[in-house]
């Protein structure tokens, strides 16, 4: 029996030991998203038209974002010059933006690009505009207007009834690991009114140490029993 | 000449005290525990139709009446709002959507439900995706309800998914017990079966939802163990009045459980040709299980105009039968497509027994969405391979001193299910529906998988068998953790 306990307790060291390798070692650049898919044509921008999202806001101090992924659409041309901006709401001086060198694939090869737009974390709500600076029309991807309930997009200052699909990334990867003490506040919400993230540093320490303990003792108890 | 023959009576003649091994208690204690991880880490409504079971709940312990007034809302206004604040309904079944983590937006919700506190919980109740089940498992939970009514949503939605998870108990000790009529007194074995019903990671995760499976686990748990009991021990009274009882129980649980009748008919022929006594007794007693509980419900679901068992009924009220285009629904399920035969539409991405039973039933979470890569799920093929080669293998190698009816009840109960889950997704299929199955409706058989694991491990040299065991139980514990940490990647980070 001496065998048994051992290997189940060295195969539950190797089992924990393996999902804190794969915490450090997975990565990811995400900061969060509209949660809008890629569904229908959101918005066909003509040369000079302008689609913009908004009220965006940056959910918690570990969604700052220096990237924002979209989808574009071409008709099969080379897609136009764009420029994405990123506005507080009540100014109109971006405090990021970038422009789109014109000549991108359209969807069927590059389904999504991502635009580099500078560090923003401000916690403000944000409008994301993006203009058509080109001479070709463009279609913005998105979906109808109930995938993002909490914001909306509007062409040319008109209220359309689609959303933007919008992603927010950071500018480079961070483990999941790192990213543990924002998982625990985030799984804390919309939860019963007494739960907090130390209520995850429970189950994490019950799942390390309470769950092993009780299986080992199962075991080592077949004997005796 | 049957087992029974052989096998020991029972050794004292007064009532033995209930003590519970010691192994069994402290693996209910891990897998209650583990559940209650699940409990906390699943976000709010995103497990499969978590939102239409909670508005049951609701509806039943709010007015007083079952689901299903067309005049209704599928779901209260409520609940509608916590779903929109929250997000779940938006993120439910989509990868790409998150829940809401926005704080400001959890205290904006805390303000205005203590607002409206009172005002909106009972207008649901209309046509949601679970108005027609039975309602025993709704009842049950009616009552943490009721205990936490003063609670908001999540709270009560705790409380629910709490009370669900403890049924995980009697799953675990079902299999345990199963196991030891299979196999007699050996705690090493009957702890490897009962660890695949504590620690398999979707037994966890659905145990811990407000889902009726939860329950469903645990009295079909029940139905086969006594089946088994009787085929070992002998048909009586009381086995038989248990036995019926627990299929009728099943039966109001979820109308899937039809599937357990012909086994436990089988069991009560063979038990009556075994026994000698009298079949009058037995077969009222059987009855009678059968009546107070399926019985009861199919009277008061006529009175009330409700359907009885309409997971049946609807699939056996589409198109007619075609027994070639079922067998080739069948054989395309389980295997790829001849060239001969029309293309079955089908949402598996390969052969459906691999994306829908088995990836299903070993890990897919959220609404079906959360999913490994592949590599591990044909990791878990090749597992399941080897254990069940060598579970073929120990069963022909005691083939002379087996009872050859309790391989026949155990292969009759996952054939009946099967049987009956293929044919209503070949109904609803041929009615122009989608794919019905889930890798889930094949848990309530855990407790057979948990006897193939002792099988497979009984086939080993006896000094080895409790490295084996050690290895189950730590393998089944790993991909717990990387389960729950994949769940929580997919709503959190």
């Amino acid at each position: 029996m001496r065998r048994a306990v051992a290997t189940l307790a060295g195969l539950i060291v190797v089992g924990v030991l393996a999902l804190i390798v794969a915490g450090l070692t997975g990565q990811t650049r995400d900061g969060f998203t509209l949660g809008v898919t890629s569904g229908a044509i959101a918005a066909e921008l003509k040369p000079g038209d302008v689609v913009c999202q908004a009220p965006v806001r940056i959910p918690d101090s570990a969604s700052d974002f220096s990237r924002i992924q979209l989808a574009l659409g071409t008709y099969r041309k080379p897609g136009p010059a764009l420029e994405l901006t990123v506005t507080p709401i009540g100014s109109t001086t971006p405090i990021a933006q970038a422009r789109i060198a014109p000549g991108y694939p359209d969807l069927d090869i590059t389904p999504t690009r991502v635009v580099p737009v500078g560090p923003v974390d401000t916690r403000s709500p944000l409008r994301i505009c993006i203009r058509n600076r080109g001479t070709r029309r463009v279609a913005v991807m998105g979906n109808g207007g109930a995938a993002s309930r909490t914001t909306s997009a509007t062409l040319d200052g008109k209220s359309i009834d689609t959303d933007l699909n919008l992603s927010f990334q950071r500018a480079s990867g961070r483990s999941l690991l790192s990213l543990v003490p924002a998982m625990f506040r985030r799984a804390s919400l919309f939860r019963a009114g007494w739960v907090g993230a130390w209520t995850y540093v429970l189950a994490a320490l019950a799942l390390a140490l309470a769950v092993p303990a009780l299986l080992l003792a199962a075991l080592r108890s077949t004997e005796e029993s | 000449m049957s087992e029974t023959a052989t096998l020991p009576a029972p050794a004292a003649t007064r009532p033995a005290r209930i003590r519970l091994p010691h192994p069994l208690a402290a693996l209910v204690a891990a897998s209650l525990l583990l559940a209650l991880i699940w409990a906390f880490v699943t976000p709010a409504f995103q497990s499969p139709d978590e939102n239409s079971h909670f508005g049951y709940v609701q509806a039943l312990a709010e007015t007083g009446h079952l689901p299903g007034s067309v005049t209704k809302a599928p779901f209260s206004s409520e609940q509608v709002a916590a779903g929109t604040a929250s997000n779940s309904d938006q993120a439910a079944a989509v990868l790409a959507t998150k829940m809401e983590w926005n704080p400001a937006a959890f205290k904006a919700w805390l303000r205005a439900d203590r607002s409206h506190r009172g005002l909106s919980r009972g207008d649901g109740g209309g046509l949601n995706p679970a108005w027609s089940n039975p309602p025993l498992y709704y009842a049950i939970e009616a009552i943490p309800y009721e205990l936490t009514r003063s609670a908001n949503l999540f709270s009560r939605l705790l409380a629910l998914r709490i009370v669900s998870l403890l049924w995980l108990a009697l799953t675990v000790s079902a299999a345990w017990l199963l196991a030891g009529e299979v196999f007699g007194r050996d705690r090493l074995l009957q702890l490897s079966a009962a660890s695949l019903a504590g620690l398999a990671p979707m037994m966890s995760f659905i145990s811990a939802s407000v889902t009726p499976d939860s329950m469903l686990f645990a009295v079909w748990g029940v139905a086969i163990w006594l089946g088994t009991r009787i085929l070992r021990r002998g048909l009586t009274t009381a086995t038989a009045a248990g036995l019926f009882a627990a299929v009728g129980v099943a039966i109001v649980v979820k109308a899937s459980s039809y599937a357990l009748l012909p086994a436990a008919l089988l069991v009560l022929i063979v038990g009556l040709r075994r026994s000698g006594i009298g079949p009058l007794r037995p077969l009222a007693a059987a009855a009678a299980g059968l009546i107070v509980t399926a019985g009861a419900w199919y009277i008061a679901a006529r009175v009330a105009g409700r359907p009885a068992a309409a997971q049946v009924t609807g699939a056996t009220s589409g198109p007619g039968l075609n027994v070639r285009q079922l067998l080739s629904y069948v054989w395309q399920f389980y295997l790829p497509r001849a060239p001969f035969m029309t293309d079955f539409p089908t949402i598996a991405h390969t052969i459906p027994v691999y994306d829908i039973w088995i990836k299903g039933a070993w890990a897919s979470f959220g609404w079906t969405e959360v999913e490994f890569r592949n590599r591990v799920y044909i990791g878990l093929v090749l597992v399941m391979l080897v254990v069940i080669v060598a579970a073929a293998s120990e069963l022909w190698r005691r083939r002379r001193g087996g009872d050859r009816m309790l391989v026949a009840f155990l292969t009759l109960v996952p054939l009946s299910l099967l049987a009956g889950l293929h044919w209503s997704e070949y109904h609803l299929i041929i009615g122009g529906q989608s794919n019905f199955n889930q890798g889930r409706y094949l848990l309530p058989l855990v407790g057979i998988a948990g006897v193939v694991v002792a099988l497979a491990l009984r086939r080993l040299p006896p000094r080895w068998r409790g490295v084996g065991a050690g290895v189950v139980i730590g393998g089944l514990f790993a991909l717990q953790l990387f389960s729950l940490g994949l769940v929580m990647e997919r709503f959190y980070a």
